[in-house]
């Protein structure tokens, strides 16, 4: 596919039959690379449209979006070229809806607050490794199991959204989700256990040693 | 479009890899179909060499026996059929109805049985555990082949809800194992079929679900 036709405004794709989108996925089932850009470029406005009429938030629809893209991306193998394709797309954009209303749901159970401001100070958003996070924080970071650790500093450190750390994790949005949900309840105790009337104890988390645990004071 | 969306769908392309497409959904159910009717074709003839010519199939004069038969195999193939519509999204509707139909011929099967034993001489004729548990194991065991294919499928698959997925499956290979058994069983006591037959279903379900649900889950979740 000539790379010009995959650069079009995603306005070009609005008449995008459904046939085209078959083809295209049929393409990217054989692994052609311009044909998937193509066709996840034709199907974004589309998704968006449909997760706009159910989800206010713009953030919250941006998400829902990118988690969509994320299961078409992983369930691609359940299309077969020969069935019409937006059933089946928006079947699965219908699903990152109801899961997004799920866990909005079940939110109010599970939330973690972590002191938001012992994060990095991340105007850059991302690149921010764990050399400028606080002692207590980076410490209490390292203290987690890889796969929670990985979650949290996807999330966090990078400031990558749940559907690109998953994509990067190899897990699902909801898996990795739950990882950092795990980590978010770990770190937040390892901190709660570091911390004796609002002051951080010395040498309390791994890897804070002496001199290091008196900046977390929150 | 924001950076994230933006560099998301980069992400994803440069991830891309080939992939085989997930079977025709009606191959996959050929299959299954196939493998059901080859074991109980060969429990049918080795039941007619055993009986010297004539198969063992005096219960077809029992209607509740019967009906517990025909409610099996709908359970069995609506079961399946759902089960495998469950890994294809846009296959939603089909799925509802097969689960939809594996359910009432299930729930008909059972209303059978319990009206036959209200009828009958009750539950006296019932051997504690021996039989039952001979029937409830070889049904489990039937079973394990169905299961395999549909998992093999749903794996393949999008199984967008997946513990549903997992329920759906169990039921119907249950089903599939325990339509065999009672073609071979013969034991006409309705307490039987209800307990050892009809309830294969819901048992496998309740032992099976958490293993099944959680490795769907895991990789669509």
């Amino acid at each position: 596919m000539a790379a010009d036709e995959t650069r079009r405004s995603p306005d070009a794709y609005a008449e995008t039959s459904d046939a085209r989108f078959a083809e295209w996925m049929a393409a990217a089932q054989r692994g052609d690379g311009d044909a998937y850009r193509a066709l996840l470029e034709a199907l974004r406005p589309r998704i968006r449209a449909l997760v706009g009429a159910r989800v206010r938030d713009p953030a919250a629809a941006e998400d829902v979006v990118q988690n969509a893209l994320l299961s078409i991306h992983r369930g691609r193998a359940s299309y077969r070229p020969e069935r019409p394709f937006m059933p089946w797309m928006r079947a699965i954009v219908r699903n990152a809806i109801v899961d997004h209303f799920r866990d909005r749901a079940r939110r109010g159970d599970r939330e973690i607050p972590l002191d938001v401001e012992l994060w990095a100070d991340d105007d850059s958003g991302r690149e921010v490794d764990d050399a400028v996070l606080p002692p207590e924080l980076a410490a209490a970071l390292a203290a987690l199991p890889p796969a929670q650790r990985e979650a949290v500093t996807l999330i966090q450190v990078e400031g990558l959204s749940v559907a690109e750390a998953a994509l990067r994790a190899g897990v699902s949005a909801g898996a990795l989700k739950v990882r950092a949900h795990r980590g978010y309840r770990a770190m937040r105790a390892s901190l709660d256990g570091a911390r004796i009337g609002g002051e951080w104890r010395s040498g309390a988390l791994p890897g804070a040693g002496p001199g290091q645990g008196g900046r977390g004071t929150r | 479009m924001s950076d994230a969306t933006e560099r998301l769908i980069d992400g994803l392309v440069a991830d891309l890899a080939p992939v085989r497409p997930l079977p025709r959904m009606r191959s996959a159910f050929a299959v299954i179909v196939a493998l059901w009717a080859g074991l109980l074709g060969a429990l049918a003839w080795r039941q007619t060499t055993l009986t010297g010519g004539v198969a063992a199939v005096g219960w077809l004069m029992d209607r509740v026996y019967l009906v517990a038969f025909v409610a099996l195999i709908v359970a069995a193939l609506g079961g399946t059929v759902s089960a495998l519509a469950s890994g294809t999204p846009g296959r939603e509707r089909l799925e509802l109805g097969g689960l939809g139909a594996a359910c009432s011929g299930l729930f008909a099967g059972a209303i059978v049985c319990v009206v036959g034993m209200l009828g009958g001489p009750g539950t006296a004729a019932l051997v504690a555990g021996t039989r039952e548990g001979m029937c409830l194991g070889e049904s489990a065991l039937l079973s394990l082949l169905p299961a395999g294919v549909i998992l093999a499928f749903l794996v393949r698959g999008w199984a967008m809800r997946p513990w549903r997925a997992a329920g759906i499956a169990l039921l119907a290979s249950g089903a599939l194992g325990a339509s065999i058994v009672h073609f071979g069983c013969g034991f006409l006591e309705p307490g039987h079929v209800l307990l050892s037959h009809l309830s294969v279903p819901l048992v496998l379900v309740l032992l099976g679900l958490y293993p099944l649900g959680l490795l769907l889950a895991r990789r669509t979740g």
